[in-house]
């Protein structure tokens, strides 16, 4: 019996699917405007390479329209995203206690304990600062791609302040910046660690207990999980996995759980 | 003659009065101020000038300074006569009390976040095509009712993108963000317990199809305030006036 899980996100979509306990595969893709069919092609296109057929597997989804996934007779049972990422990090290492997930249009910070079980989290999904989005709006300001921007960090000599909390007032700050001719690496150095203040602000509502991972596409920017890591006093532990599927681990492990019995 | 003007975070504005508006300039705020500057200041002979606005102390040429809460409480007194201000503008939504001589009781200010302000409307209306002088005149053409949920002004332009995507038409999407942009003013009035005789100024305090909207929910009475974008300018006018008479 394989076990599978899925995570829709804002700008990503993952599969993950689970064999005797051991990660048998994954795939992360762009969304498609529908989450369901979002869910269903990520899931296919692994099953697919894979090579075995959906009724074998048990899928439990997670993110955007995970109730719906059901209701489609897709996914057996939906679980909320917060408990996934509880799931899936302590399953890949149980010394972890926060987990700090940057997606593209939200950011969460959940709690666990000794066992595994969640405590505690705080989520901001009303406010595009300190998410993905903040990037994106600022790179593309500064005609950078995201991978670009985070690299930055490493190559400032003297990172500008961006004082501004709204990512609309924080793009004209860029914006300023860059008519006054400041180098560009500074800029962007400003941008990542004024990315990193407000995931701090939002992290000290729950307190941060070590040890600490970071995950979602935020964790693949090298430049704010330096700042982070700076603000917050820790070194992340590096789960060894694609940062971005530790939502979908979680679902596909629940279902595990749950049915592995049968 | 007295010269008020108006530095704001989007627009500059200066209005020359003589008890009443003799010209008005508005111009966008831009990084170099010096050549909009030199031009305002060479409009006509005045006795004094005022500046206001987040960008007072650009205008050097000033002999006086002057918040602009007090500046829109003191156009008030002089041209509502109001208990209370809603000012929208670029990037700040201020709801002020005021008594009958034009002192501030209490205000209550967010220009943290760009929720509800000039600039909401300005990325909506960039995101649709829509320029921003016909933004009453597209969103008077809606027929159906459609809702924008989120206040984070980048969260809101995805949701109307989303809607273009869906085939939804221009108006119908405008007019939503109109009823949003209304819906934070109204919040904030309301937080702040507005309501008695009230005034909306700022640049968002032109288009009715927002003001109609704060109007039907904001209870008391509205009394529209003519060229809403000049009213902390004249505000500052006014105060040059008053401070030339006490020398």
């Amino acid at each position: 019996m394989l076990f599978g899980g899925t995570d829709v996100g804002s700008l990503t979509a993952q599969a993950v699917l689970l064999e005797d306990s051991k990660i048998v595969g994954y795939r992360n893709i762009r969304v498609l405007p529908n989450p369901v069919e979002s869910a269903k092609k990520v899931m296919g296109e692994l099953l697919e390479e894979i090579g075995v057929n959906q009724d074998e597997v048990v899928i439990f989804s997670t993110g955007y329209g995970r109730e719906k996934l059901v209701e489609a007779g897709f996914a057996r049972e939906h679980v909320s995203e917060i408990s996934c990422h509880g799931r899936g990090a302590f399953w890949l290492n149980s010394a972890i206690r926060t987990i700090i997930d940057i997606g593209g249009q939200d950011a969460k910070v959940v709690r666990i304990d000794e066992n595994g079980n969640l405590t505690n989290f705080v989520m901001n999904d009303k406010c595009a600062a300190g998410t993905g989005r903040f990037l994106e709006i600022q790179a593309k300001a500064l005609g950078l791609t995201l991978d670009e921007l985070g690299d930055m960090t490493f190559r400032a000599s003297n990172p500008v302040a961006i004082t501004a909390r709204c990512s609309i007032y924080a793009e004209t700050e860029v914006l300023h910046y860059m008519q006054r001719r400041f180098a560009k690496e500074d800029i962007a150095a400003g941008v990542n660690r004024s990315m990193a203040e407000r995931i701090y602000y939002l992290a000290r509502r729950v307190g941060v207990e070590r040890e600490v991972t970071l995950t979602g596409g935020v964790a693949k920017n090298r430049g704010v999980k330096q700042e982070l890591e700076k603000i917050l006093g820790v070194k992340f532990v590096d789960l060894g996995v694609d940062p971005q599927i530790v939502g979908a681990l979680g679902a596909a492990i629940f279902a595990m759980e749950k049915y592995g019995g049968e | 003659m007295f010269l008020g003007v108006d530095v704001g975070m989007r627009f500059t504005k200066a209005v020359l009065w003589d008890g009443e508006i003799v010209s008005t300039i508005i111009e966008e705020t831009r990084g170099d101020m010096k050549p909009i500057l030199e031009r305002i200041k060479g409009v006509d002979d005045f006795k004094l000038c005022c500046s206001t606005g987040s960008g007072a102390e650009l205008v050097d040429f000033a002999e006086v300074k002057e918040d602009d809460v007090v500046c829109l409480a003191i156009a008030a007194r002089d041209i509502v006569d109001v208990d209370f201000v809603l000012d929208i503008g670029g990037q700040s939504i201020t709801a002020i009390s005021v008594d009958k001589e034009g002192n501030v009781i209490d205000f209550m200010r967010n220009d943290k976040c760009a929720s509800g302000s000039g600039r909401f409307l300005e990325v909506m209306s960039s995101a649709l095509g829509i320029e921003i002088e016909d933004v009453d005149t597209v969103a008077s053409k809606a027929n159906r009712k459609l809702s924008i949920t989120s206040q984070c002004a980048v969260f809101a332009e995805s949701e109307v993108i989303s809607y273009v995507n869906e085939g939804e038409s221009k108006e119908n999407i405008i007019a939503a963000v109109c009823d949003s942009i209304a819906k934070l003013a109204v919040a904030q009035a309301n937080r702040f317990g507005m309501g008695g005789r009230y005034t909306i100024t700022g640049g968002v305090a032109g288009f009715k199809s927002i003001t109609e909207r704060i109007a039907e929910a904001v209870g008391g009475e509205y009394v529209e305030f003519p060229q809403p974008q000049l009213a902390a300018a004249i505000g500052a006018a006014i105060v040059a006036e008053e401070e030339f008479g006490d020398v």
